[in-house]
């Protein structure tokens, strides 16, 4: 299956991309052959789509080449990279719903003039799609299609504009395993018809079964390459995720605290939203421990957060706060109950972006005295409750009275922090509490979470960041796909099973 | 180091026109109140200019008509009371506009709203009850809010229950409720032996009283205080406070625990029920019986008023009183021979330029030194 290395399709050399200080590519050197399914495996942020971008001309690199078919390429613009015949797969489809499959194919297209020639351009597109077994109704309007069928419209719209090499960005993230399955046979067909194709993914089992190289990325460096068929899921884990521990410090041993929150059995259902069904839930938390739920997001951990927050119902199971049964109750019994939030989307979420920054800051504690009285708020009262949190949490903030969305990232994370934890919670649940803010904003962070284990808190720690959850939790459990692992402490685990669970390759 | 190189690359195309010019322009975080008053001044005066033209056009001389339109309602002891009183349902719809605007909603339906108020003010001034008049007019505002009130809260349901876009429900009611009030006063609430159709001229006890000799009836002071008091409810009370979280952003009220539903239903029955009033006040203060067509476009001009005043309470009193001597200009300005048709277009313009202003009131313009280079 695994064909000699042939010619060089794609070689880059030496590629750096920063944003700011961040260097999302550093010094990659990759080559890939053509005819080969070639797969970039790392966790999110760690490199892969700035580097994939940057072959497609969406970004220009600080420095380094790219050399296609062992000529060197000047990349400034997707356009150029058509011409090059790079194509993209974007893991959200660009596609016009309204418009049926032929269209949407030859839409934008360089061989489409000003006049339509949906015959020519039909044939052409039949053709295709007969020798690569790529059926799909060309008059179906787009928006009827499942989404299996979307990404076929993807591929398909990539090859008749010519691309030779194309990139398929997790492509099946949003595909059920039939689908998925269909897609590798494909996959395959292609590379053997002299095609090449780079897929990018964090799944193990999926880059086990299609692909023939592999390289590994992490925090944007190169960290292994290998052929697929000398590899095993547990190696590609460990190189994907070892080395980024820096040191797991050894928690002391708690006494285990009283219990705050139980989950038993928890189910819930599609709601047609793209959200991921969690099934079968179990989890406790006890006073003063932070457990961190790690993986890769978009496997539900937003849904979990959501529940335990009071703003999800449950289809099945039973949620306990403290001794009281809460199952489905109104998102005001969780608040009351002493359940705090911090929302994975800050400002779309958390805050009022249009409301002032006062009005932000008693947005959870409005309806309690002395802030208001008689249903009437008292804004000196409110002021200074704001004033507190924004003094104690350190938010740089000049006019109390302007809107809450002239205050910058890091301190819109420290204000929705202060607020969440001012009103002495028992549980918070924290939902990537520390992304996008700087080194400073996060040991500031983590302290503030420390800080209320000392007072008792439980915490649910949500955190991509592998690293962070080993320094930070007593406790941790990994969610893949809805389902979430037993919990355990991090001594009592290795950092290769983490892995393996985060990739779905352990249930 | 790079990003030093790519500024300096950029920067001789980006500025070789702007630094020639005496001038930058800088965008500010938020517009000043200065600022927005200016531009709403620049903003009238174009549209006073842009309609001079057209009056130039057909012949007219523009500053002979403004200065007497201005003059006759600005200055004359009637036109100043006729301007009160059309101002009186006027911020009432306007601040209708308002409230359910704080909460996100376009209750395009103020017009149903306030005629349905009317027409239930008419029913109880129609009932002729032998009660004191202040009892009565008590009785009438009761019924005008209820009246407005359940015709939004008709279209609240589905936007609050569905998600059906109220500017929908609200603005095709409207034609439902136009079409029910021709019908009553065609038929059930016709006068008796009248052949216009039009109920019978309420008894004078349920006429709002005049203020003294002004000719302004009482509703016009009830009218600004209701303003201000929901204005002020809106701002300080926990519900408007919840209102407020609800329109600016639904997620954060769900995260809060804010029940969107309950809100929506609320802040429409508030919407409605201020343009209900303006409905009976209108009836009981000014026209004195029920017919049909007795505000024209009152939608868009409440709309006009709250969007000029840029959904503040102050503005919308002020706004609403100058728009209303506008309005009853219309009828000066048709007395020196000019088409009413004109008022409108002023009205046009003025609105529009006063919105397309709003872009420029967050750039500030810096004079250069002579010392730049």
């Amino acid at each position: 299956m695994v064909k000699q290395n042939g010619e060089i399709a794609v070689e880059m050399k030496h590629i750096t991309k920063k944003f700011g200080n961040l260097a999302a590519n550093n010094d990659i050197n990759l080559k890939i052959y053509k005819g080969q399914v070639h797969c970039l495996l790392g966790e999110n942020g760690a490199g892969k789509s700035t580097l994939m971008n940057v072959l497609t001309g969406l970004y220009k690199a600080d420095c380094g080449e790219i050399e296609i078919n062992g000529q060197p390429a000047n990349i400034h613009s997707p356009k150029d990279a058509i011409g090059y015949g790079i194509g993209m797969v974007h893991q959200h489809f660009r596609l016009v719903k309204p418009l049926t499959v032929l269209e949407n194919i030859i839409l934008g297209s360089p061989k489409v003039g000003f006049w339509l020639n949906n015959k020519a351009a039909r044939e052409e597109i039949m053709e295709l799609t007969d020798r690569y077994d790529l059926h799909i109704d060309l008059d179906a309007k787009v928006e009827s299609l499942s989404v299996g069928e979307q990404q076929r419209t993807e591929i398909i719209k990539q090859m008749y504009r010519g691309a030779n090499i194309m990139i398929l960005d997790e492509p099946t993230a949003v595909l059920t395993p039939e689908e998925a399955e269909k897609l590798f046979v494909f996959l395959r067909q292609t590379a053997s018809a002299g095609k090449t194709i780079i897929f990018i993914s964090h799944k193990l089992r999926e880059i086990m079964s299609v692909g023939d190289k592999v390289t590994i990325m992490r925090k944007g460096q190169i960290v292994g390459a290998k052929d697929v068929k000398d590899t095993s899921v547990e190696d590609l884990a460990g190189l994907m995720i070892e080395g980024t521990i820096s040191e797991v410090k050894k928690q002391s041993v708690e006494k285990d605290g009283a219990e705050v929150l139980r989950l038993t059995d928890i189910y819930t259902l599609h709601d047609d939203s793209g959200n991921v069904n969690l099934e079968n839930i179990n989890l406790c938390l006890n006073e003063g421990e932070i457990c961190g739920i790690a993986g890769v997001s978009g496997n539900g951990q937003r849904e979990l957060a959501e529940v335990v927050s009071g703003l999800r119902f449950c289809d099945k199971g039973e949620i306990i706060v403290g001794q009281k049964v809460m199952t489905n109750q109104c998102t005001r019994k969780f608040i009351q109950a002493g359940v705090s939030h911090i929302p994975e989307d800050r400002l779309g979420t958390g805050l009022a972006a249009g409301l002032s920054i006062i009005e932000n800051g008693i947005l959870k504690e409005y309806k309690s005295k002395p802030i208001s009285v008689h249903g009437l708020i008292n804004y000196k009262v409110a002021k200074k409750y704001t004033e507190e949190i924004i003094e104690q949490y350190k938010v740089k903030a000049e006019n109390l009275n302007r809107p809450i969305s002239a205050l910058s990232g890091g301190n819109l994370q420290r204000m929705i922090i202060g607020r969440e934890i001012n009103g002495d919670p028992k549980i918070l649940v924290a939902a990537q509490p520390t992304r996008g803010i700087d080194i400073a904003g996060v040991k500031m962070v983590h302290s503030m979470i420390f800080d209320q284990k000392a007072k008792g808190v439980a915490v649910l720690f949500i955190s991509e960041d592998l690293d962070e959850i080993m320094e930070v939790c007593d406790t941790l459990a990994v969610m893949y796909q809805g389902h979430l692992s037993q919990k355990v402490r991090p001594s009592e685990t290795t950092i290769e099973e983490i892995g393996l669970r985060m990739g779905g390759a352990l249930c | 180091m790079l990003n030093e190189v790519i500024e300096n690359s950029k920067a001789p195309q980006k500025n070789s026109f702007s630094q020639r010019l005496p001038f930058s322009i800088e965008k500010r975080q938020f517009p000043t109140t200065g600022a927005v008053i200016m531009w709403s001044i620049i903003g009238v005066v174009l549209a006073l200019i842009i309609g001079a033209i057209f009056l130039l056009a057909t012949g007219r001389d523009p500053i002979e008509i403004y200065t007497l339109t201005f003059s006759k309602v600005f200055t004359t002891p009637y036109g100043l009371a006729s301007a009160a009183n059309k101002a009186t349902p006027l911020m009432l719809g306007a601040a209708g506009v308002m409230v359910a605007a704080k909460a996100g909603l376009w209750n395009v339906g103020v017009e149903g709203q306030f005629l349905v108020g009317a027409v239930a003010a008419s029913g109880v001034a129609l009932l002729n009850l032998n009660v004191p008049s202040f009892v009565i007019i008590l009785l009438m505002l009761v019924a005008g809010f209820l009246g407005g009130a359940l015709v939004a809260f008709i279209c609240a349901l589905p936007k609050a229950y569905l998600k059906v876009n109220e500017i929908i429900t609200t603005l095709l009611f409207n034609y439902i409720v136009v079409l029910f009030v021709a019908y009553l006063v065609h038929g059930p609430m016709k006068g008796a032996g009248n052949n216009v159709p039009q109920s019978a001229v309420f008894a004078e006890n349920s006429w709002l009283p005049q203020i003294g000799s002004t000719g302004i009836h009482l509703g016009f002071i009830i009218a600004i205080i209701m303003v201000i008091l929901f204005g002020w409810l809106m701002r300080k009370s926990t519900f408007g406070f919840e209102m407020r979280v609800v329109g600016n952003n639904p997620k954060a009220a769900k995260y809060t625990g804010i029940s969107i539903i309950r809100n929506i239903l609320l802040v429409m029955i508030i919407s409605g029920g201020l343009a209900g009033i303006g409905g009976m006040m209108e009836v009981s203060g000014v026209v004195h019986r029920m017919q049909s067509g007795i505000f024209t476009n009152f939608t868009l001009t409440a709309f006009a008023v709250a969007w000029l005043a840029r959904l503040n309470t102050a503005g919308v009193l002020v706004v609403s009183y100058l728009l209303a001597g506008l309005l009853v200009g219309a009828y000066v300005m048709q007395i020196v021979g000019m088409p009413s048709a004109m008022v409108n277009v002023l009205e046009g313009l003025i609105i529009m330029l006063i919105v397309a202003f709003d872009i420029v009131t967050v750039y500030r313009i810096k004079w250069k030194r002579g010392n730049s280079k």
